[in-house]
């Protein structure tokens, strides 16, 4: 027959399971409390890099256009008197409200960091690298692209 | 093994103790077969509690309005306006201007924010033929500030806003914008 001692391995694995079911008790707890939470802000994340993204996309169209057919009553003799690139610069310039989510485009386009020429009949853009950003707390989200367009004149 | 008392000496004890690890291991990788399972049958089932954000040509935030600004009249997406309006550069009535100007008989524009009033975020359009903004007396109250409850976008435009949530300078801010067809 065991004596006490002998039972002390019945114990410890008595104690480890209680310790388990308490441990993944606390675990259940936490995951179903905070998971909501999560997801929502990781959907917000993914919907606004989503975003930042077609923005910087709309906005290099948007530039591209306006610097094919610059409007002197918009941008000024002095902008729309440049070069096709330089053109793009200056009215990136003026297109800049400072948006976070935008990520390295504007600083790419005031380094002058992308091509834009005229070949043909067609306008080429091509930006690389381009990065948006966004941020929740400590949560970030960076998403990298680059920019091949072709625009008829 | 047992003693000459017919108890279990320390070399017994000793014994026991080792045999009983690989059960608890066994018992250990059974939790974690459990739990890995648990996760693939239920984990896929759980869905995002709002849909993502969804934009394209046709998103309002994107399409370029007419504004006053700095000094000049200036070209910019209708974000950027609400961008530069939330910071205090923009007149709301110049952003309302240029919002109105996208909407015409067959095509209705919902701009809705629902940032803090007391930062001057909070305002509506909708519906090409009446665009107006919501005064900010009619917004409820809250703990956190005054807010515009969601009530005063018509039902029908619900299931086909845009809503994306932005952090603009460090505050959050849940917009929602609808450019398309005026619904029956």
């Amino acid at each position: 027959m065991n004596n006490r001692r002998g039972q002390i391995q019945l114990i410890l694995i008595f104690l480890v399971a209680l310790a388990l079911i308490i441990a993944a008790l606390i675990g259940f707890y936490n995951f179903d409390s905070n998971f909501g939470e999560y997801s929502k802000e990781n959907s917000n994340l993914m919907g606004e890099v989503n975003f930042a993204e077609q923005y910087v996309i709309e906005n290099i169209q948007r530039f591209a256009e306006n610097s094919i057919n610059c409007d002197v009553n918009i941008y000024g003799s002095e902008i729309c008197s440049l070069g096709l690139k330089e053109r793009f610069m200056g009215i990136a310039n003026m297109g800049d409200v400072k948006y976070y989510g935008a990520g390295n485009f504007f600083g790419k386009i005031r380094s002058g960091g992308f091509i834009f020429v005229k070949e043909g009949e067609e306008y080429k853009i091509e930006i690389k690298d381009i990065f948006v950003v966004s941020k929740r707390g400590e949560s970030e989200v960076v998403r990298k692209f680059d920019v091949l367009r072709f625009y008829k004149s | 093994m047992l003693n000459k008392k017919g108890r279990i000496g320390r070399r017994g004890q000793i014994g026991n103790i080792i045999t009983t690890f690989p059960v608890m291991i066994l018992v250990f990788l059974l939790v974690v077969i459990f739990l890995a399972i648990t996760a693939i049958f239920f984990g896929n089932k759980v869905g995002y509690p709002e849909s993502f954000g969804t934009v394209g040509r046709e998103d309002l935030l994107l399409k370029e309005v007419s504004v006053k600004y700095d000094g000049g009249t200036r070209q910019m997406t209708v974000f950027d306006a609400f961008l530069e309006y939330s910071r205090g550069n923009i007149e709301r009535e110049e952003i309302e201007n240029g919002v109105k100007s996208l909407a015409s008989d067959n095509t209705c524009v919902i701009l809705d924010s629902g940032g803090r009033v007391g930062n001057a975020m909070a305002y509506r359009i909708f519906d090409g033929k009446a665009v107006s903004f919501l005064s900010t007396g009619s917004a409820g109250n809250s703990a956190g500030g005054r807010y515009i409850p969601s009530i005063y976008i018509p039902e029908k435009y619900s299931p086909v806003l845009n809503k994306i949530s932005i952090n603009i300078d460090g505050e959050e801010t849940e917009i929602r914008s609808y450019y398309g067809e005026c619904l029956k």
